[in-house]
């Protein structure tokens, strides 16, 4: 039986393990250092590279269903009606599909080409559907606001240690705070006034929910009883 | 075999013992409370028989597959038999801080590196002596499974034992008597005038002197290895102190602890040690070396009085019987317990001794060990430099762990032992490779 020493850890690797269960290398690959630096490079460029190939695809398939688009409206209609928004929606799927190609790894500038590509979005949307101007009033505040509850949900979900129950319960709240702010500004924008109403029934109904999740959730983290957390 | 569940599993959790209430509040990254028991063996750790040895071992000793949680009084101990000890490989640096309170990670890590092998444990779960107990199980059930045929002798926990309930228990509150009085304040300590340069530093010196010649010259001043060692760190202390210009403070004190087992029956596995205190008091002159082996001999011979140290215990345990204390919120104790350790925690000494005693090991473990070693953990704020110390196979492993750069201390210690005809081999350092 030929058991390999772990150039990186200097432990013995019984037969049949490929791989150092504590520096997770095989003994060969760290045995020729350069040659790992190299490879790793290598799988990097590769991952890097697909994606940009896919993008390369996403960008061509973009461009055809536009064009198409555009001649079938111009052939059946004689002008650019319908084909304006649906090159709008194809046009900001692709720049969401191109954030997510160069962004991935930077969610600052994920979050912020995310949010710019909705708003401009929404702004078309709302230029190529008069007379009711509705982007400033609903459209910019809602949509805000939805990425700020999103940006704040995926922060919780990073510092949770243990998920479970917990996760469905945030969701609840700010779907909760998401439902006030839409009633908020659609008041404002229709009405000109504010009357919580339909979101306060939302919120009175998710709130507790979300406090028997949680409840739920950090109890059965605890353990049997409550003992433990209130022993005096 | 196992048995039927011990009372920890059946709970599910367990408070802190008394000696490990402290910590929660103090611990930080710079201020780990973790030492470390370790060996080098003859030939490089096999990873396997070791993954299954740490399972196994932990089987044995459930109550260190714990977590620390924050209630709302007090913190304390989560079992959870999932949990998983970390094996990993040696830092840049031992003894790194545990994230104890981000949630649920064990308070202790198995440590491996070409031939070493060693554990690492946040003094919340135990102290050295608990710590040992875990350790030998665990080498020899690693060499078992290597496929070498040692017993579980010498006193070392067989795995497939039951586990006893009082194993678990808080031997503080066990043999705390409330009658008792609270022993006499001292004096603030002088502290070494090394200066911290670089905060993440912490320089390690191990070495080797024989336990029959250690022996053999503490019997020829009728004092034990112990004391004798004291004496020396004391004696050195008094060097150093003469050299320094700054003398405000003339107490030079050190801090031993003791390994309480011996004096009460407890079969606990968690923290049960406390400390003594011999002193050199400046402002009664210098003292040459025999008159401090004379005086640590005196004090050490009645501060280990079990009737003396039951006061330590009281002072210690008191406290937290108080229905004020116990029903205080614990942000409020967070706040108590970090600023009274400021004040007092190593204002009271100027230097740590502990020497956890023998790690016996079976015969035909023997030659596969090349030598156990105890560190302790790291010293804090003035403390500066803290030493332990630990036997096996007829040599003695006394560890030093510095945060500054200056080895002055330990180049005295070292330096007096070879100048009483002492052999005493300094020993590789993995640390100044890494």
């Amino acid at each position: 039986m030929k058991n390999r020493i772990c150039p990186n850890c200097g432990v013995i690797l019984d037969e049949g393990l490929e791989i150092c269960p504590l520096c997770k290398t095989s003994p060969e690959k760290a045995a020729g250092k350069e040659d790992e630096v190299y490879a790793s490079d290598i799988l990097h460029l590769s991952e890097k590279k697909s994606r940009i190939q896919a993008w390369e695809l996403s960008a061509i398939i973009a461009f055809s269903a536009n064009l198409i688009c555009i001649i079938v409206d111009m052939v059946i209609l004689k002008g650019f009606s319908w084909s304006l928004y649906a090159v709008t929606a194809i046009t900001g799927l692709w720049l969401f599909i191109t954030s997510f190609a160069f962004f991935l790894k930077r969610p600052v500038l994920l979050g912020t080409s995310l949010v710019v590509t909705t708003l401009s979005m929404l702004i078309i949307f709302d230029l190529l559907s008069p007379p009711v101007n509705w982007f400033v009033g609903i459209g910019l505040p809602v949509s805000v606001s939805f990425w700020i509850l999103f940006a704040i949900y995926l922060l919780i979900l990073r510092r949770l240690k243990l998920k479970g129950f917990n996760i469905l319960a945030y969701a609840f709240i700010e779907l909760s705070v998401f439902c006030i702010i839409i009633d908020l500004f659609s008041d404002l924008a229709l009405k000109n006034s504010i009357v919580i109403d339909w979101s306060a029934i939302t919120a009175a109904t998710l709130v507790p929910t979300a406090g028997v999740l949680f409840f739920m959730h950090y109890r059965m983290k605890r353990g049997k009883d409550l003992g433990s957390f209130f022993h005096v | 075999m196992k048995g039927k569940n011990t009372e920890l599993e059946n709970k599910g959790w367990m408070s802190l013992d008394n000696a490990a209430k402290i910590f929660p509040p103090i611990i930080s990254k710079s201020l780990s409370s973790v030492f470390r028991i370790g060996s080098v063996l003859s030939e490089p750790v096999k990873i396997s028989a070791l993954n299954r040895a740490v399972e196994e071992t932990c089987q044995r000793f459930p109550y260190y597959l714990t977590s620390l949680h924050r209630g709302f009084f007090w913190y304390y101990l989560e079992y959870d038999k999932d949990i998983k000890p970390s094996v990993v490989v040696e830092d840049s640096r031992p003894c790194v801080a545990f994230p104890a309170k981000k949630g649920n990670y064990v308070l202790f890590r198995v440590v491996v590196f070409r031939n070493m092998l060693s554990v690492e444990f946040l003094h919340i779960l135990t102290d050295g002596g608990g710590a040992l107990e875990f350790f030998r199980t665990l080498l020899v059930t690693y060499l078992r499974n290597c496929g070498y045929d040692i017993p579980y002798s010498e006193g070392i926990i067989d795995p497939s034992s039951p586990v006893e309930n009082s194993e678990t228990e808080d031997s503080y509150s066990k043999y705390f008597r409330k009658e008792v009085p609270f022993p006499p304040k001292l004096e603030n300590a002088w502290h070494l005038p090394f200066e911290i340069t670089e905060k993440e530093h912490l320089g390690i010196i191990q070495a080797e002197v024989s336990v029959i010649d250690l022996k053999n010259i503490s019997k020829e001043n009728n004092v034990t290895i112990t004391e004798y060692l004291a004496s020396v760190y004391l004696f050195v202390l008094q060097e150093i102190w003469k050299s320094e210009k700054r003398k405000d403070k003339h107490i030079l004190r050190l801090e031993i602890p003791i390994n309480m087992r011996r004096s009460y029956p407890s079969k606990t596995m968690r923290n049960f040690s406390l400390f003594v205190l011999p002193e050199l008091d400046l402002r009664l002159g210098f003292f040459t070396f025999e008159e401090i082996l004379k005086h640590v001999h005196n004090y050490m011979q009645i501060q280990t009085d079990k009737k003396l140290l039951s006061k330590v215990i009281a002072r210690n345990v008191k406290p937290e019987r108080n229905i004020f204390i116990r029903t205080a919120p614990i942000f409020i104790k967070d706040l108590v317990l970090s600023v009274a350790f400021r004040k007092h925690g190593v204002t009271k000494y100027s230097g740590v001794l502990t020497n956890v005693g023998i790690a016996s090991m079976p015969l035909e473990a023997r030659k596969h060990i090349d030598n156990i070693c105890m560190l302790p953990p790291p010293p804090v704020h003035n403390l500066k430099v803290s030493c332990g110390a630990l036997s096996f196979n007829d040599r003695l492993c006394i560890s030093f762990a510095n945060k500054t750069l200056n080895t002055e201390l330990e180049r005295e210690f070292f330096s007096f032992l070879t100048g009483k005809g002492l052999k005493v081999r300094i020993l590789k350092n993995i640390w100044d490779e890494k």
